[in-house]
């Protein structure tokens, strides 16, 4: 008992610094669950999202560029092809779907989306407060409906039943802005990526408006592809790319991801070391604070061997306080992460719910192992100077 | 009757480097004598206490402590002669600084079953023996013990040392210096308490000061100019 009063009151008069020690490695721990957690999750989404389309067709351009655009929104949209050319690919027999995707229309500066009902099942978008379309399994409730982004709806205040214009290109004048209004239908539930400040409408109902103007070349960005077959992936990819009349290039996104996730292993691997290095400075923080008072520890360890304390008990009272604050920095960290966590929800909704593989936590069990040797160091020296006295 | 021998050194040389420290052919202190060693600062008396308490070693020499040779004891029988039969006051006090004035002075029962029982023996608990303790030395409130200890005053804390080190009846009391602390009117309690309290309980008392003052009612005052016969000593 009397030990354990000695370990908590001679804690107590280090609190101040302990304390300081403890947020230390507690912030360390949570930077590296939370790093962790985007890393692994992003990897999860994407691979999701990926796996939902076998082929991204589009113009010739970077296959990566084709991806990025295709999946998430980053980037310019890829140079536009013909309406036939989608038609080819749909109509080929070893295609089980294809979604013509367009993106040169704007509403307010943001990007009007074209496509087809695949479109938000492949991206896995979900809309709320949405006019349903009663006795289908329709999504758009006809050709003239929109789903605006959650940014878009936040921006305006958006809400289902209003109407909205769009207009072609990305700084139109007033010649270039379509007649045909369309209704909004439902608002997207947020998911952190670009598609947030985009606007969905039904392809048919944009290239109805985009001949009701006048327009007379019917275009469209790319196309996802589902194949009924996996099997002909490389000889629908090779086909495609290597057409006589207007070559296409044909994007493998699982492919294409892989090559992106070796860069963001590393960016990630970067960003651990960096926490773990925080991790280091903040036990070794706690080393020095314990080693501080180590002039006046020795005089204790003096008076209590003499009062028949035994060295290990002494040294356990010495190890006993690095560990509780790993322990402490631990417990706290993991609560940080958690409501970090609720922050990520908010910020990167599709990235909110995932398990950490135990490979992602070696570096947390990396981090506690160096915790428990620096922790035995000053238990060490006072097992020496106890059993000396 | 037997006499008993409780420290028994002959021939004790304590070198610390190339310092010899410690050089005294001889000195036996019997059970329940009461011996003051004076001397003046620098003189070994610091020096001797820590031998006899095991804290250091001696160079050659036989140095005994109540029948245990203190060169070759080994660490669990020095633990047990320690915890169980040895009271220490040292020169500065020492108090462990974040514990209770209480905790302070009850902190050999807490490691010693034989000091704990030795201050229930009489009283009706370890914490009623402080309070007696505490009284002799003239505190005028001791309930009042649960403040840290170094929320006292000079003089308040070696009061509590000496407690530390007459609690539980060990056969052994070494105090150095123990009331270096305070006025004349304190020192003479804190002599008469340690005397009073170690010859009603069987306790031998060695105390070193450098005071002429202080020894009196001792059954034995030895020099310690003249006891320690070490080079250092000597060129002094």
């Amino acid at each position: 008992m009397i030990l354990f009063k000695i370990l908590r009151k001679s804690h107590r008069q280090r609190t101040g610094r302990s304390l300081l020690s403890v947020t230390a490695l507690a912030l360390s721990v949570m930077l590296l669950l939370v790093i962790s957690h985007v890393h692994e999750a992003v990897r999860q989404y994407a691979r999701q999202v990926a796996s939902q389309a076998d082929l991204i067709v589009g113009a010739p351009t970077q296959p990566v560029h084709l991806v990025l655009y295709g999946l998430f929104g980053i980037g310019a949209p890829p140079p536009a092809i013909k309406w036939s050319q989608f038609q080819d690919i749909a109509d080929n027999p070893s295609v089980a779907w294809a979604a013509p995707v367009s993106a040169g229309e704007s509403h307010r500066g943001h990007t009007v989306i074209g496509s087809t009902a695949r479109y938000l099942t492949t991206l896995q978008l979900s809309a709320v407060n949405f006019i349903t379309v009663s006795g289908s399994q329709k999504i758009f409730r006809n050709n003239y409906t929109a789903f605006v982004g959650s940014s878009v709806a936040d921006a305006y205040q958006y809400q289902p039943g209003e109407t909205i214009t769009i207009a072609r290109g990305f700084a139109p004048g007033l010649k270039d802005e379509y007649q045909k209004p369309f209704l909004i239908q439902g608002v997207l539930k947020p998911t952190g990526t670009n598609l947030d400040d985009h606007i969905l409408v039904p392809i048919e109902g944009l290239r109805s408006v985009r001949s009701d103007h006048g327009i007379k070349s019917d275009k469209i960005n790319f196309v996802l592809v589902k194949l009924k077959d996996r099997g002909s992936l490389f000889k629908l990819q090779q086909q495609l790319e290597t057409r006589q009349d207007a070559p296409l290039r044909a994007a493998i996104p699982a492919i294409e991801l892989d090559k992106l996730g070796q860069y963001e292993r590393i960016l990630n691997n970067v960003f651990m070391v960096m926490s773990f290095i925080i991790g280091v400075l903040a036990l070794l923080m706690m080393f020095f604070n314990l080693s501080a008072g180590f002039a006046q520890r020795k005089q204790e360890i003096e008076l209590l061997r003499l009062v028949g304390a035994k060295p290990w008990q002494l040294a356990s009272i010495a190890l006993a306080e690095p560990l509780l604050h790993i322990f402490m920095a631990l417990l706290l960290g993991v609560i940080f992460y958690r409501i970090a966590n609720l922050f990520l929800e908010i910020w990167i909704p599709v990235i909110s719910i995932i398990g950490l593989p135990t490979s992602e936590l070696m570096w947390l069990l990396s981090l506690c192992l160096s915790g428990l040797l620096i922790a035995c160091i000053p238990a060490w020296r006072v097992y020496g100077i106890s059993r000396s006295t | 009757m037997t006499e008993i021998g409780v420290i028994e050194i002959h021939k004790l040389r304590q070198y610390i480097g190339d310092v010899e420290v410690l050089n005294i052919p001889d000195l036996q202190i019997q059970q329940g004598e009461s011996v003051c060693i004076q001397g003046s600062n620098g003189s070994g008396k610091t020096a001797l206490l820590r031998l006899l308490t095991g804290l250091t070693q001696p160079t050659s020499g036989q140095v005994a402590v109540l029948g245990n040779d203190m060169k070759t004891i080994k660490s669990g029988a020095l633990n047990r002669l320690r915890s169980d039969s040895i009271g220490f006051v040292f020169q500065h006090y020492r108090l462990i600084p974040y514990l209770s004035a209480l905790d302070n002075m009850l902190l050999p029962c807490h490691f010693s079953a034989v000091r704990a029982s030795g201050a229930e023996t009489g009283s009706r608990s370890m914490t009623e023996d402080v309070f007696r303790l505490i009284r002799k030395l003239r505190l005028k409130d001791p309930s009042r013990l649960s403040k840290k200890a170094t929320d006292y005053s000079a003089g308040q804390q070696q009061r509590f040392a000496i407690v530390r080190a007459v609690i539980g009846k060990p056969g052994l009391v070494l105090a150095d210096e123990p009331a270096s602390a305070m006025d004349q009117q304190g020192r003479q309690a804190v002599y008469q308490f340690l005397l009073e309290e170690c010859r009603a309980n069987g306790m031998t008392l060695l105390c070193t000061t450098h005071d002429d003052m202080d020894t009196e009612g001792f059954d034995r005052v030895i020099d310690m100019d003249a006891l320690n016969q070490a080079r250092e000593h000597e060129l002094r």
